[in-house]
């Protein structure tokens, strides 16, 4: 079966890039654009891996961190956040709340996107996933 | 001798800052009051001048980092992609380097703004024309987002001298933002009507989140956003209705905001019949 990424992004242009990079790698890709219903969806959907934007309408990816990191049912999924201006304070409050890694948006290279994503998912970065068109 | 008269002078001038202490505490009390306000607006300028980088830096890496991350996929995914796959990122590129474009064309419009430079190409024609054209693209986009447009145009509206693709921009920003921050389910109204026989009005009303009272006097000063309660300031320059305030007053108009009843907010702007 393979591994489930869900995206807590608003910019469906960045939201595109990284679902193209990663759905050509056969992973299962769900979109959450609405940062208030993302601590529900990742109850629902029970990803192996959350990508989450700092920077939304409404409410701050950290918030959504925090929650994640405090709820028994989803304290032990890995969280990646992902923003454009990354102030020191963000980055250590990010850690702080358990974010298990920062990536600055504009230095994401998507071709190469699948292998930083693989040991998050439990897969060694060399190891290839199965390829769907 | 000399110490003599150095020593008389000192005494001489303690004996009148003494007869003058009060005058001479509330000179000082005065100056000092005034370096503090000059520190204060000397941090506030600071503080501005951060919050503007953050807000620049963010704004122009967005697209960036969308043109650079596509143009990677076509390339080195080449044979992977499938035919609509390449055609989204392509369109990505075109539309972030369109994005890119308007923030530099903004500042710029800013900056002649601000020295008097900004050039109006006034035409005599009727401004319904150009309302409908602007109301049809963006009931497309609210019909999308599920928001209601209606129109309310008056009839029989004189001509007036105004510069076309100046208030488009107009519109166009008091239409996205309208649609911007009005939930789907709600409403955006556009309307003309002539005043007096002297001006022209143009209302865009929402019902949107509104504008909080403290926010409706800069509203259209350059870099400013709507700060709301739940702390999302909106993304984009901040330079919009600064320059649509311009663009206005470069007509010899007038631009202004207003609660609208029970929800949201109208826009209003005026332009002159002579």
């Amino acid at each position: 079966m393979s591994k489930k990424i869900l995206v807590v992004e608003d910019d469906q242009s960045f939201f595109n890039l990284v679902s193209t990079a990663l759905t050509i790698r056969g992973y299962d890709i769900v979109h959450v654009s609405d940062g208030n219903v993302a601590v529900a969806r990742v109850k629902e959907e029970k990803p192996d891996l959350v990508l989450l934007d700092i920077i939304l309408p409404g409410i701050s990816g950290l918030d959504i961190l925090r929650e994640l990191k405090e709820s028994e049912d989803t304290k032990h999924i890995k969280v990646i956040m992902l923003t454009n201006f990354g102030t020191d304070d963000n980055i250590s409050k990010a850690v702080e709340l358990g974010a298990d890694d920062y990536f600055m948006k504009y230095n994401i290279v998507p071709s190469e996107l699948p292998e930083k994503l693989a040991p998050y998912l439990g897969e060694a970065s060399d190891s290839s996933v199965s390829v769907t068109n | 001798m000399l110490l003599l008269i150095a020593l008389s002078l000192l005494l001489i001038i303690l004996f009148f800052f003494y007869l003058h202490k009060d005058q001479a505490l509330t000179f000082l009390e005065a100056k000092y009051s005034e370096l503090a306000k000059l520190e204060r607006n000397e941090h506030e300028l600071n503080r501005l001048r951060d919050d503007f980088t953050a807000m620049m830096v963010h704004e122009l890496r967005s697209p960036l980092a969308v043109m650079k991350g596509s143009a990677d996929l076509l390339l080195k995914e080449d044979s992977t992609l499938s035919v609509e796959q390449k055609y989204t990122l392509l369109s990505q590129i075109e539309d972030s380097s369109g994005d890119l474009l308007q923030i530099v064309t903004d500042l710029l419009d800013v900056s002649k703004i601000e020295s008097g430079r900004l050039e109006i190409k006034k035409e005599r024609g009727n401004i319904n024309d150009l309302l409908e054209d602007e109301s049809e693209y963006y009931e497309a986009l609210a019909h999308e987002k599920g928001v209601v447009v209606n129109v309310l145009l008056e009839g029989d509206l004189p001509e007036v001298s105004f510069d076309r693709d100046g208030v488009k921009r107009v519109m166009n920003n008091l239409l996205s933002n309208a649609l911007k921050f009005t939930e789907s389910g709600g409403k955006v109204e556009i309307s003309s009507r002539k005043i007096d026989g002297t001006f022209i009005e143009v209302c865009i009303s929402d019902t949107g989140r509104g504008v909080p009272e403290g926010m409706k006097g800069k509203l259209f000063n350059k870099f400013v956003q709507v700060d709301t309660s739940d702390g999302d300031s909106g993304k984009g320059t901040g330079l919009g209705l600064a320059i649509a305030k311009g663009i206005v007053e470069a007509h010899g108009g007038r631009i202004w905001i207003e609660d609208n009843k029970p929800k949201g907010s109208k826009f209003l702007f005026v332009l002159p019949l002579s």
